[in-house]
């Protein structure tokens, strides 16, 4: 038997996504104003109100409506407009709503009752069901299906709150001001019964009567012209810089290194752990460890920027004056030039430097290279010396 | 270079290309073109080193099925969950953080500079010491490097050596020393420490935090005569760090003395008005007069005014007076052609959007105001605008169509760098997530969890009860073996609490053979359910351990059960719970051991059946379905019924 109930429950639940969608697509109308501002009436307006009440005490059953109200008031923000003006093409899309809606309705009872049908096994059994379902279903609807977790949790305790739904506001001032009619005195209503006043709402606008629904259809339209939107830049200006005989100069930061400081804190603020390897790079290039685009490989070599290129490998030049024109140590110094001009690590001055060294040293060692040369045929002596 | 610079002097024909017509811009050519088509040659832009490889990067979008990049350099060790990102992450960074201590400590190893141009990031850092030649020129370099502690101590050794300091240097450090309060601000690059930093650390402003009498208040001293700027320093720093009465103070001290300050030193006195006086009207008053000095000083305000006195209109508890006094102050400032920042979009939703408040739909407004724009990081207080906005759709206003716009605009253009670090980016997400699934289909939002989980976002176990309990209203309970696994992914399973519920999941929506999806449930839950057994019993041996309790088992076996080859599995489980029956509390649900009943039949198993009925006899538990059960399934033997009629009587029978 207990494993029988949990297919019971499970079937339940299987139809519940379905039927939720049926109750989605009629009452689509105040979904949608939930998703604009829902709130119908502004902030500032719902205030005043608050205040105003206290002032009209007609006794004790509106004090306790009021309460009741005002519990329920957060949740069902939606439900406090008044306006009950007529507008244009009203009738025909009351009556179109109506008979999608009706049809709807009792397209969710029909279903209800069937699966109850199946389900149950004696008649006691059947009608729990059948409120059960609606009351889920339409309890959903009634929050606009934004709202399954919460309204699960609060299903027990809310259908107290929600059993005089169509109570708004409106009617609630009306009521205390003109007439105590009936005392709402009922013991708390119980779950078949919020179903039952629940489904005579929502059927009851094939009536003609609309009211309960009526509110909500019109939040989109009043969004449109004063709703609970605030107009950030439309107000009354503080005047203090604006009055006309102030003369504001620009004020630039007085701090140098605390703006620069700033400035680093900031793009500190934004800055992310590299998420591709481009990212990775331009993190390195601000670190100063890989070379900087566009690729030059003369980059960071500041003493030798204004030093032509030619001066690094034309290098014949400071032979001029003193090297031979030709023999051993002109072929030597030709070498030592072809040498030098192609290493990149030196900078031409020192190049220079190298090869004066050397001019030096011939110098220096003529007395020896003298003999040496007599010794083998003093053609070249003359040439070294001139 | 070279070869560019020897091209020049080429014959320019040699040069010449043949291009398509406007298809290269960047090149000249001389070749005979018509003379009726004149090329335009634009002016050279000028690039930053980083502006090609930003390009580049913007191309690269986030691939939400890939782990993030600081992942995926080892398949293997990628990570899933949130403690094993953050550690791995981190561990990287102390990765990085110890091959610097050790340049830093074996300095003689990183002497040799091998690289052409040297790269200063590869060389040990200069050390200061008590006897290093240093003169002013060394001050001013370490100052404008921001690097405080070598800064100061090198200051000291200049008065030691009685090294005259001029005072635009000592202006300097000055502003240093004040902006860091004396304390060395983590580096730069340890970007990753920054990104989880407020995890652990929120920085919540507590109190006073400035150091009296320490060395900002001596380098204020030894200027002299005093200047604009060293009152604007030291009122700055005071201000940062909340020494809120000598920083108002000594503005007026400023304005007795006929100094002209500027607007940010305002702006810095005005941020903290809400520590200097206590109620709103006060607040205001004094705000308003702070604004009013500065008018009469001719001081034109700037954004940072403007979001300073949004912080102090948030602090307002008069949610009436606040409202009012941003709905003033915003129309002035645009008046002044400031353009609001994140930042001052943030103060306004903390302004307008409080618990204790009526419902505001500002946010609708600030979204018309600035959807689509791309911003830009120009307040520090601009990365808490998303985090904030999300949560304002989730908490305050419920509205899912709110939050995609939100997450719209959060991907637009860069505007993902002002989600600020990991804390807000996890915050952004979580409630993001719990909105859509308390208000989307299961479906629709299934596939929105597809694509963040686990690569951008891991939820947390609150989050995971949230897109439980949307399953669970939703009855999919196919969905049940994937969140599962992700949950063992993301380290979730010694949460009792997400066990319970993944298991009354499964038991209460008992899988339905004729859909599709479900077809394979059955196995799968049973998997799930004997996956979850051995998760809790190898946790016995961990610190953090759940311990079973009969529901618990009562559901697993349950599960086993109605899987179609795992009954002996779910033998195994029975017979855990008949031997640990005195350490576990609580039994098993009737169902679940009727279920195991039913399945012992199937499975022509009359000693397990058996033992189950003398579980439920010894635990006071209802026996009499079972026993009545166990009689007709079975053809019992002698023993057996001998055994039977020993356990629950022999009146059962004639019932």
């Amino acid at each position: 038997m207990l494993a029988f109930r949990n297919t019971q429950k499970l079937s339940l639940r299987a139809f519940l996504p379905t039927a939720k969608n049926v109750g989605i697509l009629s009452y689509s109308s105040s979904s949608q104003s939930k998703d604009d501002d829902g709130s119908s009436s502004s902030d500032d307006e719902k205030r005043t109100r608050k205040q105003r009440k206290p002032e009209e005490k007609t006794g004790e059953t509106a004090a306790q409506r009021l309460n009741r109200l005002l519990g329920t008031m957060q949740t069902q923000t939606d439900q406090l407009t008044s306006s009950d003006f007529p507008r244009p093409g009203d009738a025909n899309r009351k009556r179109r709503e109506a008979l999608k809606q009706d049809t709807a309705t009792s397209n969710v009872i029909t279903a209800a009752k069937n699966i109850a049908s199946m389900l149950g096994t004696n008649e006691n059994e059947k009608k729990q069901t059948e409120s059960e379902l609606l009351a889920k279903l339409l309890g959903h609807s009634a929050e606009g299906g934004s709202d399954i977790t919460q309204g699960e949790d609060k299903n027990p305790s809310a259908t107290a709150a929600d059993g005089e739904k169509e109570l708004n506001l409106s009617e609630l001032i009306v009521g205390m001001k003109i007439d105590r009619r009936q005392q709402p005195e009922q013991p708390e209503p119980t779950r078949s019964e919020y179903v039952r006043r629940t489904l005579a709402s929502r059927s009851k606008p094939s009536g003609g009567d609309f009211t309960s629904r009526r509110p909500q259809r019109h939040v989109k339209r009043e969004a449109e012209t004063f709703s609970g939107s605030v107009n950030l830049y439309g107000g009354e200006p503080l005047g203090i810089f604006t009055k006309g005989d102030v003369k504001l100069q620009d004020s630039p930061d007085i701090l140098s290194t605390w703006s620069m400081l700033n400035d680093r804190d900031l793009k500190l603020h934004a800055a992310h752990p590299p998420a591709n390897y481009f990212e990775q790079m331009i993190q390195w290039t601000d670190q100063g460890k890989v070379w900087r685009f566009p690729i030059d490989n003369e980059q960071d070599m500041q003493e030798e920027v204004n030093v032509d290129f030619s001066e690094h490998i034309f290098l014949e030049q400071h032979l001029e004056g003193w090297c031979p024109n030709k023999g051993p140590i002109r072929h030597f110094m030709e070498l030592v030039c072809v040498g030098l001009s192609k290493n990149p690590y030196v900078t031409a001055q020192e190049k220079k430097e190298h090869i004066l060294w050397f001019r030096d040293y011939f110098e220096a060692k003529k007395d020896i290279l003298k003999d040496l040369m007599s010794k083998e045929g003093g053609v070249n002596v003359k040439k070294i010396t001139t | 270079m070279y070869l560019t610079r020897q091209l020049r002097q080429l014959p320019r024909s040699r040069l010449t290309r043949h291009i398509a017509s406007g298809n290269g811009p960047h090149y000249t050519t001389a070749a005979p073109q018509p003379a009726a088509e004149h090329i335009e040659i634009p002016k050279r832009i000028e690039r930053s080193p980083t502006d090609l490889l930003q390009a580049l990067a913007s191309t690269v979008g986030r691939d939400a099925t890939a782990p993030h990049y600081k992942y995926h350099d080892d398949p293997f060790l990628i990570p899933m969950s949130n403690i094993t990102k953050r550690t791995y992450a981190l561990s990287k960074e102390a990765g990085r953080k110890a091959a610097n201590w050790i340049k830093e400590e074996h300095r003689e190893l990183f002497m040799h500079q091998e690289a052409q141009p040297p790269i200063e990031k590869f060389a040990p850092s200069m050390v200061f010491t008590e006897e290093s030649e240093v003169d002013a020129s060394s001050l001013q370099l370490l100052v404008s490097q921001g690097e405080l502690k070598d800064a100061v101590l090198v200051y000291n050794l200049l008065v030691q050596k009685g090294i005259e300091v001029s005072d635009a240097l000592k202006q300097s450090l000055l502003e240093l020393v004040c902006f860091y309060n004396n304390e060395e601000p983590l580096p730069e690059e340890y970007i990753e420490e920054r990104w989880f930093m407020q995890n652990s650390r929120r920085r919540e402003r507590h109190g006073k935090t400035w150091k009296d009498g320490e060395l900002a208040e001596k380098l204020y001293a030894a200027i002299e005569p005093k200047t604009p700027q060293s009152y604007a320093a030291l009122i700055r720093g005071m201000a940062k760090y909340l020494q809120c009465e000598r920083a108002y103070a000594l503005l007026q001290e400023a304005n007795e003395k006929r100094i002209q300050l500027d607007t940010n030193t305002y702006n810095a006195i005005i941020q903290i008005v809400s520590f200097i006086k206590d109620t709103a009207e006060q607040r205001w008053q004094m705000c308003t007069s702070l604004l009013n000095q500065m008018a009469e000083q001719q001081l034109k305000p700037n954004l940072g005014t403007l979001n300073a006195v949004l912080e102090c209109i948030s602090t307002f508890g008069n949610f009436k007076l606040a409202r009012s006094s941003a709905l003033k102050v915003l129309p002035e400032f645009k008046q002044l052609g400031i353009v609001p920042s994140l930042g001052s979009y943030y103060y306004l939703l903390i302004i307008f959007c409080r618990e204790r408040a009526p419902v505001s739909h500002v946010i609708i407004d600030i979204l018309n105001d600035i959807n689509g724009k791309e911003f830009k990081v120009e307040h520090p207080k601009d990365t808490y605008f998303f985090a904030t906005a999300m949560d304002v759709c989730r908490n305050h206003l419920h509205d899912k169509a709110l939050a995609k716009r939100v997450d719209e605009l959060l991907h637009t253009g860069n505007n993902y760098d002002l989600i600020g670090d990991s804390f807000k980016e996890g915050i952004y997400y979580r409630n993001y997530l719990a909105l859509l699934c308390q208000t989307e289909s299961i479906e629709d939002f299934m596939r929105t969890y597809d694509i963040l989980v686990p690569n951008i976002y891991i939820p947390e176990p609150g989050i995971m009860e949230e897109i439980l309990r949307a399953i669970e209203i939703n009855g999919a309970v196919e969905h049940v073996p994937r969140i599962w696994s992700d949950m063992v992914i993301f380290d979730h399973t010694h949460r009792e609490s997400l066990l319970l519920y993944v298991l009354r999941i499964m038991v209460d929506n008992r899988p339905n053979p004729e859909l599709p999806a479900q077809q394979q449930l059955p196995e799968q839950c049973a998997n799930v359910a004997w996956d979850m057994y051995n998760k809790i019993e190898e946790s016995a041996k961990r610190i953090k351990k759940v311990s079973f309790t009969g529901q618990m088992l009562g559901d697993i076996l349950t599960l086993l059960v109605r899987g179609n080859s795992s009954f002996d599995k779910a033998t195994q489980v029975f017979t855990y719970i008949d031997k640990q029956q005195h350490r576990i509390p609580g039994t098993p649900a009737d169902s679940a051991l009727f279920e195991y009943v039913e399945a012992s039949i199937l499975n022509k198993a009359p000693s397990q059946a058996l033992m189950a009925l003398q579980y439920a006899v010894e635990n006071n538990m209802e026996t009499t379905p079972l026993a009545k059960r166990i009689y007709e399934g079975f053809t019992l033997s002698e023993v057996h019924l001998a055994k039977l009629k020993s356990l629950v009587g022999e009146g059962f029978l004639t019932k």
